[in-house]
């Protein structure tokens, strides 16, 4: 099973700055978006790009099938509720499975970004 | 289990409408807030609309792939599996039909044996509550046979009278009921037989009955042996024989010339708890008058009654086991026995007496292995069938493959198709059983009554039916499944024509299935013959009596109140009347309906002979005239007098088989004694030696032959032998005629010797066809198989074959080359398949009458038949190959 999480900088039809997501990336700031707190699939998409700096927007077509399966490996679970505007909406939560991938894929993150930022730095030397 | 799954998906297929409609929601939520959002920043409501809905991108291209992601495509590609499945085999409907149609045979064959089964031994009962019924069987340990004598009537299991009625008073936890069957005799304006259950007053409430007229028995009725003659009559008998008279209740009718009071009629639907549907019921106290001289009732050790229970309110089987356990043994010691009895609670159901699987279950296993043979066959047939495909279907694997779809999908897509013959052919052999079992319930003779025998599906019949259809599905589906995935991608791309020498792993699997099929074919046509052999020695057999122009008749004495000095009385006048008719040469009578029943005994002591005990001997009770009437050579003294037998004398005959083993030849005025009840050792002194004889009876042993003259009680179960010159038709009228002047009331049944030869050997003729079925269904699968094999290898060499024969080969050479591939698996089988035959040859004994299981004749014929029907079957395709003209097979590749 293969899929490609475009994330594209706001406004981006500009194809010089987009950005390329690293898959599975996505799955890592959804979770960490949520480990937040629960919120609805807009209020994800809005959280990232607010964290961000508005340097990351999440599509919608990446969005929602991320979030269910997500959902189908037990890392979230959603829920219907009132959202601020007392509109029903699909909320989402980190499971106890999905705190501990985080974990991990974060960790994972961290070793791979010091690994490429050493690579680069050589490079430049 | 199917069904399970078919409820997941179905589970899966609504959870994906939900899923889908919140899906809608939820992006009808977000569409809205980007919307929003984008008017906070100044946008025109119009353009803030279209702006996000851009942004939002195709909703129905995200629906799709949050489907792919939350794992409802496995329901999907199941469907599409199937449907896939389904267009295969309609492009191919030939090769569909031929393997649903093999697998519903094999299946059918073992649903038919399953269902019987069920019916008979597990089903549960068709009463009120069945799950909750149990019979209580006692089983009797003899602690000194000498001392205490029992005699069981149905079987050894059940109960007498007097220890039913104890156990029936005395418990707490349960409800006892009590029942046994007679045949009774109907007098009146329209006399028939009757088939009857005695009941204890309770049987037929607890049971579920409903009187639709008048009342059921009360307990005052079968308390006490004796005089209640009341009687309940079934729906269809009350219509039958009495009109649905309105005003039945109350009127008298005479059966077994005793006049019962009909007291009621039970409802349309009930039939009692026992496999033959009673016309009448009465009750069990009154079982005197169906055997008149014999009161089995005042008999504390004559067990006759089966007994049911059902747990009281408020107590579970685990109490109502312990309580029996005790009140068993209590019943004994109640009537002074000093024996023990261990108690059986089982479920009910018709034939669940313990002596049944000790007696039938030899050849019930004979009987699931066979009907287990012709599914093994029919597997490996439709496996080859599959593995042929998979050869034509290589391409379109590869092909698959090579795109990039995984090899357990593809397996899945197989398995699929397996499953889907294999539940067709389940199906039409469910329907098969069902109709074939609802069709031979019909064939039972009128004798035996109609049989409440329920062979529609239910739940655990299903299941089996399931069970075996997935079984032989993956039994024929996974191998060559399996087998058509080990594609080499490159050369099968390529060109299907050039790959004949890489099939060798198919081809070992394809001789192999070759080989099982040919050993099953094997095995099971040397029983038949082995069989078919048994059958015509049988009327070969040298009997030692003369089996020609004797006529048999029996008489319903018993139910017609004789005493047995009426019934003495009754057949010496008979004889007479009859010895003085023109065709008739001599009359007698015996115990015995010749070929059809037997009386065994054991000699206990013998003049002079150190090891006389335990020969065992076949024995009869017969008239003065006998030997001449039976047909039976007199070898040395002579026969009874008519004085001898009036006079209970003591004195026996024996054949020279007996005088040989106890008298080494010189027996004329020894004497012998019977093994019997103690005080009742009578010695016999033998007064003549006969030739001699054996019986036909299936499985009989030949034993030697002991015979004393007809004492007392035996003349009310005698039968008159009549030796005859001329036409049967004659001598059965005038006995007619003079039954009819001695006592209008009696019946009597008449049969020559040759229609007793033929019900004693039909077990071994149905046998005989039997297995002379499944040999040849199992035959003509393996021919199908074999040719079907050989084509599909000519098919895939023809090439090779035109190359060679442009290179000058000969047809000879041509054909050894097809069929050397075969020999080595067709040999294996045959010598796996004989040996298997004589295996359970040794099984069959007692319907081969001493023909030998390794019977050559057996043997060499099936052996011959088989190579002739392989030999027959590869000869055609290989007829093919030669005739290939190999410039147009050249010019095709």
């Amino acid at each position: 099973m293969t899929y490609s999480a475009p994330v594209e900088r706001q406004g981006g039809r500009n194809l010089d700055n987009e950005i390329d997501l690293l898959q599975g990336t996505l799955d890592m700031l959804i979770l960490k978006s949520l480990d937040l707190g629960e919120m609805h699939g807009f209020g994800i998409s809005s959280r990232i790009q607010k964290l961000s700096s508005d340097a990351l927007q999440v599509q919608q077509g990446s969005l929602y099938p991320a979030l269910r399966r997500l959902e189908y490996k037990g890392w979230i679970s959603a829920q219907w509720s009132a959202s601020d505007n007392n509109r029903r909406a699909r909320f989402y939560s980190l499971t106890a499975t999905g705190r501990r991938q985080l974990e991990k894929e974060t960790a994972n993150w961290s070793r791979l970004s010091k690994a490429i930022a050493a690579v680069l730095r050589a490079r430049e030397a | 289990m199917a069904s399970d799954r078919l409820r997941g998906l179905l589970a899966r297929l609504k959870a994906l409408r939900r899923n889908d409609e919140e899906l809608q929601t939820e992006m009808q939520f977000h569409l809205e807030h980007l919307t929003a959002q984008l008017k906070s920043q100044g946008v025109p409501h119009a353009e803030a609309v279209r702006r996000a809905r851009i942004e939002f991108g195709k909703s129905v291209q995200i629906r799709e792939s949050c489907r792919d992601e939350s794992g409802a495509n496995q329901a999907s590609d199941f469907f599409r599996d199937v449907a896939f499945a389904m267009r295969r085999f309609r492009s191919e409907p030939g090769f569909a039909l031929a393997a649903v149609f093999t697998l519903a045979l094999g299946i059918g064959v073992n649903m038919v044996l399953f269902t019987v089964l069920y019916a008979v031994i597990f089903r549960p009962l068709p009463v009120k509550d069945p799950g909750s019924l149990r019979n209580v069987y006692m089983d009797i340990q003899e602690s000194n046979p000498a001392n205490e004598s029992r005699s069981a009537y149905g079987s050894r299991y059940f109960e007498s009278f007097a220890e039913f009625r104890y156990m029936q008073l005395h418990a707490k936890t349960a409800e006892l009921a009590g029942t046994a069957e007679a045949q009774l005799s109907l007098r009146g304006p329209s006399p028939a037989s009757l088939h009857a259950q005695l009941v204890s007053a309770n049987l037929l409430r607890m049971m579920g009955g409903v009187p639709a007229e008048g009342r059921f028995f009360l307990p005052e009725e079968t308390a006490q042996p004796g005089n209640a003659p009341v009687v309940v009559l079934s729906h269809a008998a009350w219509r039958r024989y009495f009109n649905g008279d309105s005003g039945i209740v109350g009127r008298t009718i005479v059966v077994n010339r005793t006049a019962f009071t009909v007291i009621g009629v039970a409802n349309p639907e009930f039939h009692g708890p026992l496999t033959v549907v009673p016309d009448v019921w009465i009750p069990l106290s009154m079982q005197a008058i169906t055997r008149p001289g014999e009161s089995l009732v005042d008999d504390p050790n004559a067990a006759f009654v089966q007994v049911f229970a059902r747990p009281r309110e408020g107590f579970d089987n685990r109490n109502m086991v312990a309580e029996m356990s005790v009140l068993g043994q209590q019943a004994l010691a109640a009537h002074g026995s000093a024996r023990t009895a261990r108690m059986q609670v089982v479920r009910a159901s018709f034939l669940n007496y313990p002596d049944i699987m000790e007696f039938a279950g030899p050849g019930l296993l004979v009987i699931a292995l066979a009907g287990g043979m012709i599914l093994l066959v029919g597997c490996a047939n439709v496996a080859n069938l599959l593995l042929a495909r998979g050869l034509s279907r290589r391409r379109e694997i590869a092909i698959r493959l090579a795109v990039g779809a995984g090899r357990f999908r593809l397996l899945r897509q197989m398995v699929t198709e397996s499953l889907l013959l294999g539940l067709a052919g389940g199906c039409a052999g469910l329907f098969l059983a069902w109709q074939g079992g609802v069709a031979a319930l019909k064939f039972v003779p009128a004798s035996v009554g109609q049989l409440q025998l329920d062979v529609t599906p239910d739940p655990w019949i299903l299941f089996f039916a399931v069970a075996l259809s997935i079984g032989a599905a993956l039994a024929c589906g996974l191998l060559p499944a399996l087998q058509s995935l080990r594609v080499d991608l490159t050369p099968a791309l390529k060109s299907e024509g050039l790959l004949d020498a890489r099939g060798g792993g198919r081809n070992r699997l394809q001789s192999a299935l070759v080989g099982v099929q040919v050993a099953v074919s094997v095995i099971l046509l040397v029983n038949a013959s082995l069989i078919l052999r048994g059958f015509q020695r049988a009327g070969e057999l040298d009997t030692g009596r003369n089996m020609h122009g004797l006529l048999i008749a029996s008489f319903d004495l018993r139910q017609q109140q004789y005493t047995p000095e009426k019934a003495q009385r009754f057949h010496e006048q008979l004889t007479e009347t009859l010895s003085r008719l023109p065709g008739v040469q001599a009359v007698s009578v015996s115990l015995k309906e010749p070929e059809l029943s037997s009386f065994r005994a054991a000699v206990s002591a013998a003049e002079g002979a150190a090891h006389s005990n335990d020969v065992r001997v076949s024995f009869d009770e017969v008239g003065p005239d006998y030997f001449r009437t039976a047909g039976i050579p007199l070898r040395q003294g002579r026969s009874f007098t008519a004085a001898e037998v009036r006079s209970h004398a003591k004195v026996g005959l024996v054949d020279e088989d007996l005088a040989q083993t106890l008298f080494a030849g010189n027996a004329l005025g020894k004497w012998v004694a019977l093994a019997g009840p103690p005080g009742t050792r009578e010695q016999f002194e033998v007064i003549g030696i006969t030739g001699r004889t054996r019986s036909l009876a299936p499985g009989e042993a030949p034993l030697s032959s002991y015979y004393i003259p007809m004492q007392g009680l035996r003349f009310m179960e005698a039968r008159l032998w009549i030796r005859y010159r001329g036409s049967p038709a004659a001598v059965s009228r005038a006995l007619r005629t003079a039954v009819q002047a001695s006592d209008p009331e009696v019946t009597p049944g008449l049969h020559t010797i040759e229609e007793n030869v033929k019900t004693a050997l039909a077990p071994v003729l149905i046998a005989s066809w039997a297995a002379s079925i499944a040999g040849g269904l199992a035959l003509a699968i393996a021919a199908i198989g074999l040719y079907g094999i050989i084509s599909f290898a000519v098919n895939r060499r023809l090439r090779e074959m035109g190359i060679r024969m442009a290179l000058g080969a000969r047809a000879r050479d041509v054909m050894r080359a097809v069929f050397a591939q075969l020999p080595g698996s067709v040999g294996a089988g045959l010598l796996a398949g004989v040996a298997g035959a004589v295996g359970l040859g040794t099984l069959l004994r007692s319907v081969l009458y001493g023909i030998s299981p390794m019977d050559p004749a057996a043997l060499l014929g099936v052996a011959g038949l088989l190579l002739m029907v392989a030999v027959a079957a590869m000869w055609v395709p290989t007829r093919r190959a030669v005739r290939v003209d190999p410039a147009s097979v050249l010019r095709n590749e």
